[in-house]
């Protein structure tokens, strides 16, 4: 269900503003969703080349952070916004930081692909893909729910939180057993399997990013905080 | 360190709003030039030692609202309120309510500075020659509190008997303020004080009536939407004679209640 839809701006150029804003949050938002699909890819082939590529990417949303906080601070400035306009310039800063730690978790991802090039892969890294599509489809639509203005879907976002803290901690789990089975190459699993629960516990805070992103939609389009949300279901 | 922390506590939101008690309750009231309604009956609540701002679009009805609260319409014959203004609980619209009673108690600034002819010292004892029996000694504190209180003291404590008409436009308006605070009124009525005046100006004027709100009620129309959203504890907006919402800044200026608000104050009215 979306807003409804205000009418434009007395001053039009306002309206230019905010809709130049809302296309660098989506180039930024496609982005940071890209890069985690494409880091977990890249983890799951053991492609190097490509995850060097992403690492290397992650100054592309840095500087759309940048760009946007920038843009907006501007204008805050020169527009003196009030009401839904404010509440909307505010949240874009902070959804800017949101992607930004997102991107992050790509590159870090990235590294670990690196690191574990010559590693096989374990039997828990099955459910790796699977929480990286959740979490980058959540980045997706918490982004759409911020550019169509849709409350609806930044509360559907809001609630697949809990979805990914459960998977998160089945993965864990798995991990840790792959890791305390004892075997002439337990040293090597605990090494690798300490980079995987890095990667698992990479995803879960995408995952809590994508909420942060759709709770300060949801804030800008009702004017209602969600609040803070308890993080007592993680391991 | 904490000694030297001087800041001020933030303004009032809508829970301390709540708490204080009203001066003025606007009730049912109707407002007719000659035969032509210019308010639909009008209802709220003036809280005691705040700053309550009236919005609006030209020919809302702001100003004509704020003129009923000291009966300046009784000038023009063919002007007429009917309903209900209580100060403290007495219908000021009432026939035998007294208005010299009334004119002590609510003064009022105008838009452009309206200084008379004469010293900075005798623009501001003017009104308490007409109010009040006082020494020469009493006079001269009563002239200094109000010039104080409007934040001139400083400015012209050594030319107050200099003619008011030599003093800048700002100056000008704040001497008009001491005037009107020299009688010690409880409500203080501004109807855009500051519209004439250069932002230097316009900040000492709203540092004044944020400084002051502790000893008076202020009402105040203004044109300027961030002047509302910086001094205002309460804000009304009004649209076509009506008065749409009323309510605190986080209210009227994050997260207004009817679209009409929302419009005006974000800019996307008309």
């Amino acid at each position: 269900m979306s807003e409804e839809i205000l009418p434009p701006h007395t001053l039009r150029a306002f309206d230019s503003d905010i809709s130049r804003i809302r296309n660098l949050i989506r180039t930024s938002g496609d982005l940071a969703a890209r890069q985690i699909s494409d880091a977990v890819e890249a983890l799951v082939r053991r492609d190097t080349a490509a995850a060097a590529q992403i690492a290397a990417d992650d100054g592309q949303i840095d500087a759309l952070q940048s760009a946007v906080e920038l843009d907006a601070i501007n204008t805050i400035s020169r527009r003196s916004p009030q009401a839904d306009d404010l509440r909307e310039l505010f949240s874009t800063i902070k959804i800017v930081g949101d992607l930004e730690r997102v991107g992050d978790y790509a590159k870090n991802i990235a590294k670990r692909t690196v690191a574990l090039a010559e590693a096989p892969v374990a039997p828990s890294e099955g459910d790796i893909p699977t929480i990286a599509d959740m979490v980058a489809v959540m980045v997706e639509d918490a982004i759409r729910a911020y550019i169509e203005r849709d409350a609806e879907l930044a509360r559907d976002v809001i609630e697949r939180d809990s979805v990914v803290d459960e998977a998160y901690n089945a993965l864990s789990r798995a991990i840790l057993q792959d890791i305390t089975e004892p075997g002439a190459d337990q040293a090597d699993r605990i090494a690798h399997g300490t980079h995987l629960l890095f990667v698992a516990k990479n995803l879960e805070r995408v995952g809590d990013h994508a909420t942060n992103i759709a709770e300060i939609t949801y804030y800008s389009l009702t004017g209602i905080a969600m609040g803070a949300r308890s993080t007592s279901g993680i391991v | 360190m904490s000694a030297l922390i001087t800041d001020r506590p933030a303004q009032t939101g809508s829970q301390d709003l709540a708490q204080r008690p009203t001066k003025v309750s606007v009730r049912n009231l109707e407002f007719f030039y000659g035969k032509t309604r210019a308010l639909h009956g009008v209802n709220f609540d003036v809280p005691a030692n705040a700053i309550t701002a009236l919005i609006g679009p030209s020919g809302c009805g702001k100003s004509t609202l704020l003129r009923t609260f000291n009966r300046m319409f009784e000038l023009y014959p063919e002007q007429k309120a009917t309903g209900e203004i209580q100060l403290d609980g007495e219908n000021i619209l009432a026939s035998n309510y007294s208005l010299a009673n009334l004119r002590a108690r609510i003064g009022m600034v105008f838009q452009k500075p309206t200084p008379f002819a004469m010293s900075i010292f005798e623009n501001v004892a003017f009104p308490l020659r007409h109010y009040e029996k006082l020494s020469k000694a009493e006079m001269q504190e009563r002239v200094e509190i109000a010039l104080t209180q409007a934040a001139l003291w400083n400015e012209v404590k050594d030319k107050l008997d200099r003619s008011a008409l030599a003093l800048s436009g700002g100056q000008q308006q704040r001497l008009c303020i001491a005037r009107t605070l020299a009688v010690r009124p409880e409500v203080v009525l501004l109807d855009e004080p500051t519209s004439a005046l250069d932002p230097q100006s316009t900040a000492r004027i709203e540092e004044f009536v944020l400084e002051q709100a502790r000893n008076f009620t202020f009402v105040i129309v203004t044109h300027n939407l961030q002047q509302a959203a910086r001094i205002a504890d309460q804000t009304a907006f009004m649209l076509n004679g009506d008065l749409v919402e009323v309510g605190p800044h986080e209210q009227m200026f994050i997260h207004p209640h009817d679209p009409r608000t929302r419009d005006y104050v974000t800019g996307r009215f008309g």
